[in-house]
C-alpha cells in the first residue's frame, strides 16, 4: 500500500493516481485537514482517520507531496496529567511518523520547508556560481536598478490581504532607496539572463527545461508573473553533467531525492536560483514530454 | 510599508513591491471552462473536470 500525503485539490497528486491505477497499485490519498486517531489491532498500530483507515505495517512506501499527518490529541483537565498525556501522545505520534519516514519514500514532511538561507550557503561550497547576496534593513548599500529582492519564506502568496483582493510577492527589481529602515529583507545582484532553467530532480536524475523569459518585460525578473497571451517559449534541455552531479550533492546533503531546481545561464554560466522540494512540475513535464508523474509512480 | 498595512511593526521590502489582485471565484468566471467535481477515484473534492477539447471534439 503506497500512502500519500498531500492537499485536497492538488492536481498534481492525480495525475500520479491515474498511473498508479493503471499500475494496480493500491495507495491511499491523505488531505491536509484530515485528522487520525493512533489505535491498536491485533497488537498492531493502526491510523483510524476520518476517510481513511490503515495498518501502518501495510504502508510499503510513502510520497510527500504537501500538507502533512495531524492526530488528534486528546486533553486532560489535570494540568501535570495533561502535560505528562500530551508527552506520551506527541513519543506514539513521533513513532508513526518515523516509522513511516524509514520505508521507501519520496521526500519527508520533516524535512520539506528548506531554508533558503542555508540552502544558498551550502550551493556556495559545493561549487555552483550563485548570484551575490545580503540582507540589510535598508538600502543603503543597494544598487538601484541591479538589485532584486525576494522572500525569505516560501510561501509568496498573501491571500485576502484586503477585503476582495489578494497578493503575490514576485521577484522584483529595486527602483528606489528608502528613507527608513524596514524589516530584514533579502537581497540579491540581478543578473541579465540569457535564460532560465528549471531542473526537476528525482532519486539521482534531472529532467530540465529552458525558459526563454527574457525578452518579454512581463515575465523578465520572474517568470511566474506568466503572460497568457504571448506565453513563454519552453524547450527540453540538458544541464552538463558536472551541474546535475552538484545538484544530486545538494539533495543528498538536504537529504531529500525530489524537487525542483531553479538556475538562470548568462554565458558559460550557471547561477543557482533555489530549491523546492515541494514545486510544481507537471508544466516542465508536460512541455517536454518527460512522463516525470508516471517516474513517481512507478518509483512508489 | 507598515503604514500601507496598518502594522505596527516593521515590514520587509517585498510588501513594498507586492501585486495586488481581486481574489476571483473561478468557478464563477469559467463556469462554462471548468469546474471541479468530487471524485471517490481520485480521492479528491477538487477534480477538474473540464470539457473536451477542441482537438478530441474533432476526433468525435
Amino acid at each position: 500500500m503506497i500512502l500519500i500525503l498531500s492537499q485536497n485539490n492538488e492536481i498534481t497528486t492525480t495525475e500520479v493516481i491515474k498511473y498508479l491505477i493503471q499500475m494496480n497499485k493500491k495507495f491511499i490519498r491523505v488531505h491536509e485537514d484530515e485528522l487520525f486517531e493512533i489505535k491498536i489491532r491485533d497488537k498492531k498500530i493502526f491510523l483510524e482517520g476520518t476517510h481513511n483507515v490503515f495498518f501502518l505495517d501495510d504502508i510499503k512506501s510513502v510520497w510527500y507531496r504537501r500538507g502533512g499527518l495531524k492526530f488528534k490529541r486528546l486533553k486532560y483537565t489535570n494540568r501535570s496529567i495533561h502535560l505528562n498525556m500530551s508527552e506520551t501522545q506527541h513519543w506514539l505520534e513521533d513513532y508513526v511518523k518515523k516509522t513511516l519516514e524509514s520505508k521507501k519514500n519520496i521526500n519527508k514532511e520533516s524535512n520539506s520547508d528548506v531554508n533558503k538561507l542555508i540552502i544558498l550557503n551550502k550551493a556556495k561550497d559545493i561549487g555552483f556560481d550563485v548570484p551575490e547576496y545580503f540582507l540589510s534593513e535598508n538600502t543603503d548599500d543597494v544598487e538601484i536598478e541591479k538589485t532584486i529582492i525576494k522572500t525569505i519564506n516560501g510561501n509568496v502568496m498573501l491571500e485576502e490581504i484586503k477585503k476582495s483582493f489578494s497578493g503575490f510577492m514576485y521577484t522584483s527589481v529595486v527602483k528606489e532607496r528608502e528613507n527608513r529602515d524596514f524589516f530584514i529583507t533579502f537581497f540579491q545582484k540581478k543578473i541579465e539572463k540569457d535564460f532560465e532553467v528549471r531542473t526537476f530532480y528525482l532519486n539521482g536524475l534531472c529532467w530540465s527545461m529552458a525558459i526563454f523569459s527574457q525578452n518579454d518585460a512581463q515575465t523578465k525578473t520572474d517568470f511566474r508573473k506568466y503572460n497568457e497571451i504571448k506565453p513563454n517559449r519552453n524547450v527540453p534541455y540538458r544541464l552538463p553533467a558536472e551541474l546535475e552531479k552538484k545538484i544530486h550533492l545538494l539533495m543528498q546533503y538536504l537529504d531529500l531525492n525530489s524537487g525542483s531546481v531553479d538556475f538562470i545561464k548568462k554565458g558559460e554560466k550557471y547561477y543557482f536560483l533555489e530549491i523546492n522540494p515541494i514545486g510544481q512540475f507537471m508544466g516542465l513535464s508536460h512541455t517536454c514530454n518527460y512522463f516525470l508523474e508516471q517516474k513517481i509512480a512507478e518509483f512508489l | 510599508m507598515k503604514k500601507m498595512y496598518h502594522e505596527k511593526n516593521k515590514l520587509p521590502l517585498t510588501f513594498k513591491y507586492i501585486e495586488i489582485f481581486k481574489t476571483k471565484n473561478v468557478c464563477k468566471i469559467h463556469s462554462n471552462l471548468l469546474f471541479f467535481v468530487k471524485s471517490k477515484k481520485y480521492q479528491s473534492d477538487y477534480h477538474v473536470r473540464e470539457k473536451p477539447l477542441k482537438a478530441l471534439i474533432r476526433i468525435l
